[in-house]
């Protein structure tokens, strides 16, 4: 009796200890000003660079929490409210985990039984290719960013390019394609149909998601081992977000890619070496779909229900917004990879739709020139130098 | 079906589109006529011109061998 006593003691001690710890691991709940996002993993990189800037800030901090999942199952858990119930990812102090960077995998912290809703859902393509009805009133969609999606291959490969017609034939006949060296499906490394990566593909080259032939794999992390570390390199292809690819450059080759109706093959870049997008800002590489990033809205107002996600929101957007946020969102989003609608030169509405020219309202394109090379505009510190432009981050933009 | 319009229209418009050898920058796209200087557009305004207006980016040329391409050079059926 007395020992029974003294166990319901001792145990009742330790709850409280074991409610805040796990061999380390954090309760979310207990971790301050959380905002709660199910993204697309392509988009990991993004949000831990902007997660640290938001935990440093002094205007306006918040600590992300967040799972990585299929485009098209962060749309459908949007429109469902479908709360996170696994166990999920934040962005960690120094104090949580000395020495941590966003280049480092972040850790986990422990949900509860209930989940926890999501705040922040994004989807790295058109959401009209996951669910083609009209989005819950109680739902708003911002398209955010652009991203490109590669082909790539070991970096042992001889091979420099592949033709829309070829990957017809590569991913949609498989073996019996008769498109060489990739005809061991075996060795066509895909993504599961949830996925914006396979789903941006499959547009792109007339082969539904359904039917591609190939190892699908869960996570953008999978396909770049697999790819990097096959022991047949000639016949390995891959598909990824083309900033997994810009992180892993020295693993893995890009393919130049040829639309239908295109007579050359291109990179999303001006060339293989460099890393500034030139050729998708310009239409010349046709593989790319807008980052949509989407909250929940009074459906009477259309204003967020939780004001913290449309500033988050607007840092990804590099909005200028009040208080104005301590780090340059911009530098943050083209720094990985991708890009931002003002410095696009063309559009599009529908997955691999048809391009047409753009002109942003607040374009940024030498701005942005200057983060991934060098821009040939002039700089400035206000408009009046700029001729009848605009000086914008500190160069002259045409308006 | 897209495959098909496309070469329809390469066919029917662009012979050698683009302008940069492999990876070599050209002498740049000046502002002449459309089609113009081996092919590429000078100031496209539809996708496909678009796609293939004038860069000084790098490219790489491709012909691939496929075997099950139609005579007509469309696409078959998935299986």
């Amino acid at each position: 009796m007395r020992i029974s006593i003294l166990l319901a003691l001792l145990l009742g001690a330790a709850a409280p200890a074991l409610a805040q710890s796990d061999g380390g691991t954090p309760n979310c709940s207990d971790l301050p000003n959380t905002l709660w996002l199910q993204i697309g993993d392509t988009q990991e990189p993004l949000i831990e660079y902007l997660g640290q800037a938001l935990l440093n800030s002094a205007v306006e901090p918040m600590t992300l929490v967040y799972v990585t999942s299929g485009s098209c199952t962060n749309v459908d858990a949007m429109y469902n409210n479908t709360p996170i119930t696994v166990t999920p990812k934040y962005i960690p102090t120094q104090a949580q985990m000395p020495g941590w960077t966003p280049a480092m995998p972040a850790p986990t912290c422990n949900n509860t039984q209930a989940g926890h809703p999501i705040d922040v859902a994004n989807a790295a393509l058109f959401v009209s290719t996951c669910d083609p009805s009209t989005p819950p009133a109680d739902v708003e969609l911002v398209r955010g960013p652009n991203q490109a999606y590669a082909l790539v291959v070991p970096s042992a490969s001889s091979q420099t390019a592949m033709t829309a017609e070829e990957a017809y034939f590569v991913f949609g006949f498989g073996s019996q394609g008769e498109a060489q060296p990739w005809t061991d499906e075996s060795h066509l490394f895909i993504r599961t149909i949830t996925k914006s990566t396979l789903l941006t593909w499959a547009a792109a080259i007339d082969v539904p998601a359904a039917k591609w032939k190939g190892v699908q794999e869960d996570t953008s992390t999978e396909v770049l081992n697999q790819v990097a570390q096959s022991t047949s390199p000639e016949a390995t292809v891959g598909l990824l977000g083309a900033e997994i690819y810009d992180a892993n450059r020295s693993s893995l080759k890009e393919l130049a890619f040829q639309w239908f109706g295109q007579h050359h093959a291109w990179w999303p870049d001006s060339s293989s070496a460099s890393y500034d997008k030139k050729n998708l800002r310009d239409g010349h590489y046709a593989v790319w779909s807008p980052t949509v990033w989407m909250t929940h809205i009074d459906p009477g107002t259309q204003v967020p229900v939780d004001p913290r996600t449309e500033y988050f929101i607007n840092l990804i957007l590099a909005k200028e917004q009040t208080p104005a946020f301590d780090t340059n969102t911009l530098d943050i989003v083209i720094g990985r990879g991708l890009v931002p609608d003002c410095a696009m030169k063309v559009t599009r509405s529908v997955e691999a739709g048809p391009l047409s020219l753009y002109t942003p309202d607040e374009p940024c394109g030498c701005y942005y020139d200057s983060k991934t090379g060098t821009s040939s505009c002039a700089t400035c510190t206000d408009s009046s130098t700029c001729g009848g432009g605009t000086c914008r981050f500190g160069f002259c933009e045409a308006q | 079906m897209r495959s098909l319009l496309a070469l329809a229209l390469g066919l029917s418009l662009c012979a050698a589109c683009g302008k940069s050898s492999n990876e070599t920058p050209d002498a740049g796209s000046d502002a002449g006529p459309d089609f113009a200087d081996g092919g590429c557009y000078t100031n496209p305004t539809t996708s496909y011109e678009i796609i293939n207006a004038c860069t000084d980016a790098g490219y790489v040329d491709k012909s691939p061998t496929l075997p099950l391409l139609l005579p007509d050079g469309g696409l078959p059926p998935l299986p």
